[in-house]
């Protein structure tokens, strides 16, 4: 693991009329890491993501991706920043097909003019091959390669899952936000997915992944953050976590801990 | 920032809601010394019929510069006060209540419409104040009070002579009728034809349209499939240069006539070629080599820069009529002006002789009229 | 008979089909119903008043400024009434779009007159004659421009990356934007592509009527309303075939029925889909 923060929070806040979902939160996730973020439903994890990707922007502190401040940042600005990322609910576009789905991931690679697509210019019509090419390999990759010309909607479940990743990898984002992307996955489904994710470690991506899968999360976070209630209660790897009192109290109550 | 740019936005459009929904009324004053007789004009000054109310306020203000340089009347100057209506009949109701209520008014010049002069008819008629309107021709107008007069004459008279002379003159027998769907156009359509029948003729087939229509090809495509040897529309001149353009464009090939509505300088701008041999009639021609109606035409012609068309005629012989009531009258009491507006006989206007019937409309004389080449000529057989 | 009928019915409903196109993408991306649709038609018509006036006579000019006119009016009326007023209330922007078309008119009557101004005629030689019906140029080029650009829009939706972008944006504008979509630009882009329809229809109108007015585009901009919700309101092909069936349907109520009846059968038909089948004839989730 290199040394080098790719993304930094710094009293990262965000509130819903009275209540707190984050609560100034400090984070730095390094380059090239797994990073899981966990803890109990409501803990804030979504929120955070929200924050990171600018859809619901934090209400105080600072938000800095290699350097750069963004936590007052159009999200389609982030994204071409070099932020992607899946949700929770799959949100696919149903009615395109799954090379379209993936080819939108593609946009904040290029600018394609209109008037250029009308005329069909030779640049045009190259950066539009090209853009097939990149995003069917992508689909060959993951064996979703047959199923280019399906809505979206008529995939199964786990292929869902999958080209969201895909569609979130098309953008060739520095930072991939993976949340809780086994959810409803079967274990061959999951085990699956951690093959597929650690090779995008491989590949250097940075991963910060939310998840409740505890082993998938104790077998590929190399750091993992414990949020509950708004706060960060601990941090560290799976092991110093597995043994962390306030995260047992967290996941168990108090009773349980003791 | 945002919610003011929101509110701004909104506020703009709010007003532009509330202009546009209401023309204003605004009263144009000119103030004279007591000696003077006061007179009303009510008219659409702004709104869809501006150009007819502009042209009124022309003719009438021509009208009162003309007797007040010529000794006045009763040896008094007149002066007017102007209404806009903005063509809205409540408008044209509250207006009436204005000018009755103000005792130094006399008489009353209005308003276009015939919906207009009905809306304030019943405030005019409680009110006893001479309601003498230029272009009012529904029939139901005049008659519906002692205080109302209507001089461009109604569909009662112009139906049976374009009847008479669509059958003796034309030699038409099967007509075929489309006409605007509002009072005026029903009204229009069925003088026309009840007239046309009595002499014999035969209406084949009567279809109409619905005001802002623009495309009239599928009703003409079914008037044209009808063994019609004569078609009649009853329409105004913009619609008229339409139906005669779409006309030509299917091939229906076939006689055509309609009202004095037709007659404008806008029928050929707009209909072209189209509206050539248009048989319709008139009972005012600027053209007409009579010395009066030229020494008029010159005039407004070179007051205003615009050629003055059949309304602005109308208003123009109402002002110089009411003026000659109240001489007759001897008096600017209300009622004597009534009175002596009732006996008119063969008054000389410009839109010919005008002659009171117990009713108060006019009978007008009309001349037959056809577009010949581009332009209009009176029709001589 | 009936074939002059149809040929009359196909020629207007060309007319019906580029407006109710121009009411599918506002409603496919913003889901929101453009009542200024009928008054940007009559700027498109005004626009070729003034082009043959001043600049050429040829109808394909007309369409060519008139298109380049209506997208800009589209953008200028998107960040005005919608962009300020995103997210209030849809009521809020459908209501602006109506104060829109009535200070639109009421700025044309001001600037242009409320006259009926004549427009020349062009391209009224016969083309052909079926069934012993004139066909004539004219009615043969609008017929052709609307599907040229039925066509075109097809090719920018399905094969350009602007087109996709405006399919995800009517999909999810908010996944969309996180996928690096610009989603403001690309309504914008939609409306004024929308406002371009309707100016281009506005042209084909004031050649074929040989006439334009402040109030022109009243009538048929409800009427291709009805149209667009008879296809379906999402749906471009929804919309053209709704216009075409308008177009036959009102032209032949005026010959079974009666005139009077004619624009009654638009309105009849908007009510009994809102009523039974709200989605139109082709209305699917599948946007555009």
């Amino acid at each position: 693991m290199s040394s080098d923060v790719i993304l930094e929070m710094k009293k990262a806040r965000r509130t819903f009329g009275g209540l707190v979902a984050v609560n100034d939160v400090d984070m730095q996730i390094q380059r090239g890491s797994i990073h899981a973020i966990i803890g109990p439903n409501g803990a804030g994890k979504t929120t955070f993501f929200n924050g990171i990707t600018g859809i619901i922007p934090v209400v105080s502190g600072s938000i800095l991706f290699e350097g750069t401040e963004i936590q007052q940042t159009a999200t389609h600005t982030i994204c071409r920043l070099g932020i992607a990322r899946t949700f929770q609910n799959i949100r696919l576009f149903p009615y395109l097909s799954v090379l379209d789905n993936v080819k939108i991931g593609t946009h904040s690679l290029y600018c394609g003019f209109v008037l250029a697509a009308l005329l069909r210019s030779p640049k045009y019509r190259r950066e539009e091959r090209e853009i097939t090419e990149f995003c069917m390999s992508l689909l060959e990759k993951t064996g979703l390669a047959d199923k280019a010309d399906l809505y979206a909607r008529n995939l199964p479940y786990g292929d869902q899952r999958k080209l969201e990743i895909v569609r979130a990898l098309a953008s060739k984002p520095k930072m991939l936000l993976l949340d809780e992307p086994a959810a409803g996955m079967n274990n061959t489904e999951t085990a699956g997915l951690e093959h597929f994710i650690r090779s995008l470690k491989d590949e250097a991506y940075t991963i910060a992944i939310i998840e409740h899968d505890m082993k998938l999360v104790m077998s590929i976070a190399d750091v993992i953050s414990v949020l509950d209630h708004g706060e960060k209660i601990a941090e560290g790897t799976a092991r110093e976590i597995q043994n962390n009192q306030r995260v047992i109290e967290a996941y168990l109550g108090k009773q349980g801990a003791a | 920032m945002k919610g003011i740019m929101r509110f701004s936005v909104l506020a703009v459009l709010t007003a532009v809601l509330v202009l546009a929904g209401c023309g204003g009324g605004s009263q144009q004053a000119t103030t004279g010394e007591p000696e003077t007789i006061h007179i009303a004009l009510t008219a659409p000054i702004t709104g869809d019929w501006s150009e007819y109310g502009v042209n009124f306020r022309r003719s009438v203000e021509m009208g009162i510069d003309y007797l007040n340089a010529n000794g006045g009347v009763l040896g008094r100057q007149l002066r007017l006060s102007v209404g806009d209506t903005g063509g809205s009949p409540q408008e044209a109701a509250t207006l009436a209540q204005r000018w009755t209520s103000d005792p130094t008014i006399v008489a009353q010049i209005g308003s276009f419409s015939s919906s207009e002069a009905m809306a304030a008819q019943p405030i005019f008629d409680s009110e006893g104040m001479v309601q003498l309107s230029p272009t009012a021709s529904h029939t139901g107008f005049a008659p519906g009070s002692e205080w109302s007069f209507g001089i461009v004459g109604t569909q009662a008279a112009e139906g049976p002579f374009m009847a008479n002379f669509a059958y003796n003159d034309l030699g038409l027998r099967r007509i075929a009728v489309l006409h605007l769907n509002n009072d005026w156009g029903i009204d229009t359509a069925r003088h026309f034809s009840d007239a046309f029948t009595r002499l014999g003729g035969e209406i084949v087939r009567t279809e109409f349209y619905f005001d802002g229509e623009r495309d009239f090809t599928a009703v003409l495509t079914r008037l044209a499939a009808t063994n019609a040897d004569g078609f009649f529309m009853a329409s105004f001149f913009n619609d008229g240069a339409a139906i005669a353009r779409q006309k030509e464009r299917i091939g229906w090939d076939v006689a055509f006539l309609g009202p004095s509505s037709l007659y404008s300088p806008q029928l050929i701008e707009l209909g072209g070629t189209a509206v050539d041999g248009l048989k319709t009639n008139v009972s005012f021609f600027g053209d007409d080599p009579d010395p009066r109606i030229q020494a008029y035409v010159s005039e407004f012609q070179q007051r205003f820069n615009a050629r003055p068309n059949f309304h602005a005629a109308l208003a123009y012989d109402a002002i110089i009529l009411l003026a000659d009531a109240i001489e007759r009258a001897g008096s600017t009491d209300r009622q004597a002006i009534r009175d002596a507006l009732a006996q008119t006989r063969d008054f000389p206007g410009l839109t010919g002789s005008i002659t009171f019937t117990p009713a108060g409309d006019a009978v007008k004389e009309y001349r037959r009229l056809w577009v010949n080449s581009g332009r209009f000529e009176i029709w001589e057989g | 008979m009936l074939a002059q009928q149809i040929i009359n019915g196909i020629t207007q409903g060309s007319l019906f089909a580029l407006l109710a196109i121009s009411f599918a993408i506002v409603y496919g991306t913003l889901r929101l119903v453009n009542f200024a649709t009928g008054s940007l038609y009559m700027i498109g018509a005004y626009t070729s008043f003034y082009v043959v006036r001043h600049v050429s006579s040829n109808l394909f000019v007309s369409l060519a400024i008139a298109a380049v006119v209506g997208f800009v009016m589209g953008l200028i009326l998107e960040r005005l009434a919608f962009k300020s007023l995103r997210g209030v209330s849809r009521i809020a922007s459908l209501i602006c779009t109506i104060g829109f078309s009535l200070f639109l008119n009421e700025l044309a009557a001001v600037v242009f007159g409320r006259e009926t101004r004549v427009m020349p005629s062009v391209h009224t030689g016969t083309a052909f004659r079926i069934a012993g019906t004139n066909i004539i140029w004219l009615q043969v080029i609008m017929i052709l421009v609307a599907a040229v650009i039925v066509i075109g829009l097809q090719l920018l939706l399905f094969k350009t990356k602007m087109g996709l972008s405006i399919r995800a944006v009517s999909l999810d504008y908010k996944t969309a934007g996180l996928m690096g979509i610009n989603v403001d630009r690309t309504i914008s882009f939609a409306f004024g592509l929308a406002s371009a329809c309707a100016g281009v229809a506005g042209v084909l109108a004031a050649f074929y009527y040989n006439s334009v007015f402040p109030v022109m585009g009243t009538l048929p901009g409800l009427k291709s309303f009805s149209a667009a919700v008879f296809g379906g309101l999402t749906s471009i092909p929804g919309a053209i075939l709704g216009g075409y069936l308008l177009g036959v349907i009102e032209n032949l109520a005026v010959q079974v029925i009666s005139s009077g009846y004619r624009d009654i059968v638009g309105f009849i038909i908007l009510v009994v889909f809102l009523l039974v089948r709200p989605r139109g004839l082709l209305g699917r989730k599948i946007p555009m």
